[in-house]
């Protein structure tokens, strides 16, 4: 049952980067390497947060998606100028850059050991302790954010996004 | 003095290393126009097929001809089997760039299974010192990879500026379909450069393995370094290529003198990444990048 439950939560986090991709190479037509280094800087800075400043789980959260948002829109930038498979050459440059610095700054990242003794996750007085609380934390964010991207793709700002993908000229 | 001799050849002889897939990969990406992940298993072919045939008795000349020539043969039919009925069915530079990473991953688990992961001394060759000149040590390996590189770049540099195949390559290059008016048959022409790719990076595989050892994700490790030089190097050709292999060498042993080894890799791709960045925002894109964007 651990097993299954592990699998689940598993399933739902690669679900949601999923999501994350489709929005940027699905709807904006942005083939981008670098989805994996984001998703990186996000876990990295949570964890960090955690480990180092004992940054309680939400602030070390909300503090990670800023960074990996920012380090995408700094990876967005180039954007402006370059599209293709110049774009997919830069994402991919950025992306074995950033998985280096994860391996070689020892000091921070502990390298190729990883961190661990990462605090549990709390949420208010829900204190993620079993696997089956990690699988339904990790279910709903997955629901949550599939709605957010819905919402964000029906919106006239998803509009945009697609006609991104069919003539950025135009757009 | 002995030392910084020493540090002086080891950097020409990584960058002799980087300036030869870097001319393999040149030849596959100029006149393919996407990112050949494929090009990777040409790399690592010859070294695992020269191993195979000197380790059941061949001479090195022998095995090294026949590792070329495998490489050869997988350059040459990924062009014919995959790349070209894709391009003709009209698939875009991504659908091949994804085509070509299936491929390669493909023929890397198949020689994981084959040998295994460990990594594999190259039979018959080491690293024994053979001559000693200011102080510094030098290989016979750099000494082969630092004279293969010299004679490729000259052997590329007439071929592609003095032949009546190198008038060829750029017309298809330039325009394929204006080569084709004109009578070229770009097919045979983007067949014959896979093949010359598969040679040059078969060379530069098996000279990497007489340096260290072979394993079966060599090929994609010393491919993005060839893909940092082609990048860095732009449009200017066999000897753009040379300097940004120099370039990209000294780069990294600069960075590695202020940091640690571990970051070798690691301050190439962030050269790399920079120079897209600056490139991208200062001129929008220059030479071969500018017209891939225009084709995209």
């Amino acid at each position: 049952m651990n097993y299954a439950l592990h699998i689940l939560t598993l399933v739902a986090i690669f679900g949601v980067l999923s999501g994350s991709l489709n929005l940027v190479a699905g709807y904006t037509g942005f083939v981008s390497i670098a989805q994996a280094a984001v998703f990186g800087i996000g876990a990295y800075a949570s964890a960090v947060l955690s480990l180092r400043l004992d940054c309680p789980f939400l602030v070390s959260s909300l503090l990670a998606m800023a960074g990996a948002a920012t380090a995408g829109f700094a990876l967005a930038l180039p954007s402006f100028h370059i599209r293709g498979d110049v774009f997919v050459i830069l994402t991919f440059a950025f992306q074995f850059a950033v998985a280096g610095v994860f391996n070689n700054w020892v000091a921070m990242t502990r390298g190729s050991v990883g961190l661990y003794g990462i605090p549990p996750a709390a949420i208010g007085p829900w204190v993620l302790t079993s696997r089956q609380d990690y699988a339904i934390l990790a279910v709903c964010v997955l629901g949550a954010t599939q709605w957010m991207i819905w919402r964000i793709v029906q919106s006239p700002f998803g509009r945009v996004l697609m006609s991104i993908r069919g003539d950025e000229m135009l757009t | 003095m002995g030392l910084a001799v020493q540090h002086v050849v080891n950097t020409l002889s990584t960058a002799s290393g980087y300036a030869l897939i870097g001319m393999s990969f040149w030849v596959v990406f100029r006149i393919g126009r996407f990112l050949d992940v494929c090009h990777a298993l040409s790399y690592v072919t010859a070294p695992y097929v020269a191993y195979t045939m000197a380790r059941s008795g061949a001479p090195v000349w022998l095995a090294t001809l026949t590792g070329v020539s495998a490489s050869v043969l997988v350059g040459l039919g990924s062009e014919q089997i995959l790349f070209r009925h894709l391009r003709d069915k009209g698939a875009s530079s991504l659908v091949l760039l994804l085509a070509s990473f299936g491929a390669y991953v493909i023929g890397e688990n198949a020689l994981s299974i084959a040998y295994g992961d460990d990594p594999i001394p190259f039979p018959g060759t080491g690293g024994g010192c053979t001559m000693v000149i200011l102080g510094a040590h030098f290989t016979s390996a750099q000494v082969w990879r630092l004279f293969a590189c010299g004679a490729i770049a000259a052997g590329l540099g007439f071929l592609f500026s003095r032949t009546t195949w190198g008038t060829k390559y750029r017309a298809v290059s330039d325009n394929p379909q204006l080569a084709t008016i004109t009578g070229i048959s770009h097919a045979m022409v983007i067949g014959q450069a896979y093949a010359l790719a598969g040679a040059v990076a078969g060379i530069a595989g098996i000279l990497a393995a007489r340096d260290t050892f072979m394993d079966s994700a060599m090929g994609l490790q010393a491919l993005l370094m060839g893909v940092v030089v082609v990048v860095v190097a732009g449009d200017h050709g066999i000897p753009g290529v040379l300097l940004s292999a120099a370039g990209v060498a000294l780069f990294q042993f600069l960075g590695v003198t202020v940091t640690s080894s571990g970051w070798h890799n690691t301050t190439a791709f962030i050269l790399l990444f920079l120079f897209m960045v600056c490139q991208a925002l200062l001129k929008d894109g220059t030479g071969l990048f500018r017209s891939l964007s225009a084709s995209n």
